[in-house]
């Protein structure tokens, strides 16, 4: 009877171990051909032995990962989804999605590195965050969305956005949220560029008119997709 | 009497020598039990020893009864070879092939004994006798249809040969070209030039010698069936799985085929639906049951075959007989029946796996087997504790071709692995 730990059995998984190693596509045949040339057994022997193994579910049918399988798993296609709908999104706001589903953080990320290896999205890091988008977003495009999707950011951008050059004190009284909390978010927008200061000290600020019209876009999206909600 | 040594008649006792001893060692090392096309394969090959014998003891005694006999071995071999050729790629044993063979076998043992038949010739300076006349023409029918009816059994046995015998039926099929195609040239040859006679021997020989070697080597080479058996499962009358056994992958989409043995496996002991031997056909082959006190079998071919029913039967007798003490016991303990293995290779031995020829779709080790570097199997089980969720990321990375995709996981969960929403409110602090 065939055992699958006797030594010949061993030195064949070793072949397949081996051919799988070398990222080469192991079929039984490519198998039985290698171990003929590496393992000192009969041909019936290895026969047996790659039947035993067939026989045996030790050596299975399987597909190679391609980009259709990869959203075959259920967990994958949804994270997809979610980054399709929620797009811009960063790392942790994907993962406390997540969590209400089975698995663990390096379950999400593994799923993650495939949809990023299988180009499905693509990611982009700002500061300590990394935003993921679907592979037909504009990486601009993202970065602004992504800043939108932050409520205190998504306010000051609107206001400035119908009311056009304002004060920093002025945002300071409209905006119901701590001063130092605004200040930090209109520093950072206008590092990205976002807004533009006008004046001594630049007290003043407005929207890039470069970025104006997709910004007036994807706020408008923002509505929406808030509306619909 | 005289003694005539000549090439001629050594030559055809070193054929019935070569043919005798491929049917003693084939035979004793191989004998499915009660195949009837193992009998015709076998009295097929015994014809063609006595045809060999008979014309080398006529040349040897110059005794035109030897020969006169010998063409009555080839009418034997002709039929026996049809039925043994027939049943094993038609699984019949009538074919119109018969008529004619069996029309003119009468008239070739009549011509046979009627005067003139034979004559002395001298082939190569060597005394010997030959066929003459109505009978020489029927004899050459009968031995050319032979050689042609043959060649067409082992080219077709080469063509279906699964992977397991492929190698073994490239021999099998360069033997039967060496023992027919130089046969044929030199037999016609032989009209005009007579030693070409003992040329044409000696191809025989030689081919003859690789055929019996090979089929010495490979008796499955004969059994190349015109089906293909998928695979075989013994249940208990509670519809446990006893035992098991694959020949072929194929996948079966038919789901009446699923929902079928599912039924099968959960129907109730006391339900008799079939009792003695049933077929149960579907879309991509055929189920043929067989239930008795104690066990169900079900085996699933391509094609309906009395001949896998009779072994079925046979199968399940024996299995009942060697697995009893289990069996009334009401054992489900697979380990128990392991040796059910042994007599599935002694009944269904015929059938060449052709698991190998499967070769389509990629195969990889499956989750018991493979291994990863041990470096990265302890990242990764610092990572996903779950052991379900580590054998799947495993089973990904062994499919994904890709190999940096381990350490572009790795390098992503350093990345991530602490982005708080926390760590935003920080930033804006």
């Amino acid at each position: 009877m065939m055992d699958l730990n006797s030594a010949l059995v061993q030195e064949v998984l070793a072949v397949a171990e081996g051919i799988i190693s070398e990222n080469r596509v192991l079929s039984a045949r490519l198998l039985y051909t290698e171990a003929r040339r590496q393992v000192r057994g009969e041909q019936k022997a290895l026969l047996a032995i790659i039947n035993f193994l067939l026989e045996h579910r030790i050596l299975v049918e399987g597909s190679k990962l391609t980009k259709e399988l990869v959203l075959s798993n259920l967990h994958r296609r949804n994270i997809y989804e979610y980054i399709r709908t929620n797009r811009g999104a960063k790392f942790s706001t994907i993962r406390d999605a997540y969590e209400g589903t089975t698995g663990s953080s390096g379950q999400l990320i593994w799923h993650l590195q495939l949809l990023l290896k299988f180009n499905y999205v693509k990611r982009i890091k700002f500061k300590r965050f990394t935003i993921f988008l679907p592979m037909d977003m504009d990486e601009e495009e993202g970065l602004v969305t992504f800043f939108t999707r932050d409520p205190l950011n998504n306010k000051i951008l609107k206001l400035l956005n119908t009311q056009g050059p304002l004060k920093r004190t002025d945002l300071y009284e409209a905006l119901d949220a701590p001063r130092e909390k605004i200040h930090y978010r209109v520093k950072v927008l206008l590092e990205t560029n976002l807004i533009s200061a006008l004046g001594e000290g630049e007290k003043e600020v407005y929207i890039n008119p470069e970025k104006i019209t997709s910004l007036t876009d994807i706020l408008k999206k923002n509505n929406e997709a808030g509306g619909k909600q | 009497m005289v003694i005539n040594w000549s090439p001629e008649s050594i030559s055809n006792f070193i054929l019935s020598a070569v043919m005798v001893f491929g049917l003693i060692f084939f035979f004793r090392k191989y004998s499915p039990p009660n195949l009837r096309v193992v009998l015709y394969i076998k009295l097929f090959w015994f014809g063609g020893f006595l045809f060999f014998l008979l014309e080398g003891f006529g040349i040897l005694f110059m005794e035109p009864i030897f020969n006169q006999f010998s063409g009555v071995t080839i009418f034997w071999a002709a039929i026996m070879l049809v039925l043994a050729a027939n049943h094993t790629l038609n699984e019949s044993y009538t074919t119109y092939i018969l008529v004619p063979l069996v029309a003119m076998g009468p008239l070739l043992c009549y011509i046979a004994f009627q005067p003139g038949a034979i004559y002395s010739v001298l082939n190569g300076g060597y005394p010997s006798l030959a066929w003459a006349g109505l009978y020489q023409v029927l004899t050459y029918v009968f031995v050319f249809f032979e050689i042609f009816f043959f060649l067409v059994w082992i080219i077709k046995i080469y063509k279906n040969a699964p992977f397991e015998i492929k190698r073994d039926s490239t021999v099998f099929l360069f033997g039967a070209l060496v023992a027919t195609v130089p046969t044929v040239i030199f037999n016609i040859i032989f009209f005009w030039i007579s030693w070409y006679i003992i040329a044409a021997n000696v191809a025989f020989i030689i081919g003859l010698s690789i055929i019996s070697i090979i089929i010495h080597k490979e008796p499955k080479l004969l059994f190349v069936l015109p089906f293909t058996p998928y695979r075989i499962i013994l249940m208990n009358r509670q519809g446990n799985v006893l035992h098991q056994h694959i020949w072929s992958q194929a996948e079966f989409k038919d789901p009446a085929l699923t929902q079928f043995l599912g039924a099968l496996q959960y129907a109730p002991s006391q339900t008799e639906f079939s009792r003695g031997v049933k077929e149960v056909r579907f879309k991509e082959g055929v189920l043929i049951l067989h239930e008795t006190a104690l066990i169900r079998v079900g085996l699933f071919v391509s094609k309906a075959s009395k001949l896998l029913q009779d072994l079925l039967q046979k199968f399940c007798g024996q299995f009942e007989a060697q697995f009893q003490k289990p069996l009334t016991e009401a054992n489900t303990d697979s380990a128990e029946y392991e040796a059910a293995h042994e007599l599935i290779i002694k009944y269904f031995s015929i059938f060449p796996s052709r698991l190998i020829d499967e070769g389509k779709k990629p195969l990889f080790l499956s989750k018991k087997v493979y291994k990863i570097p041990a470096t990265l199997e302890t990242k990764l089980r610092e990572i996903v504790k779950d052991e379900k969720a580590l054998d799947s990321i495993k089973c990904e990375i062994q499919r994904s071709f890709e190999k940096g995709l381990p350490s572009e996981f790795l390098e992503l969960y350093e990345e991530l692995k602490d982005q708080t929403e926390e760590s935003e409110e920080e930033d804006s602090k």
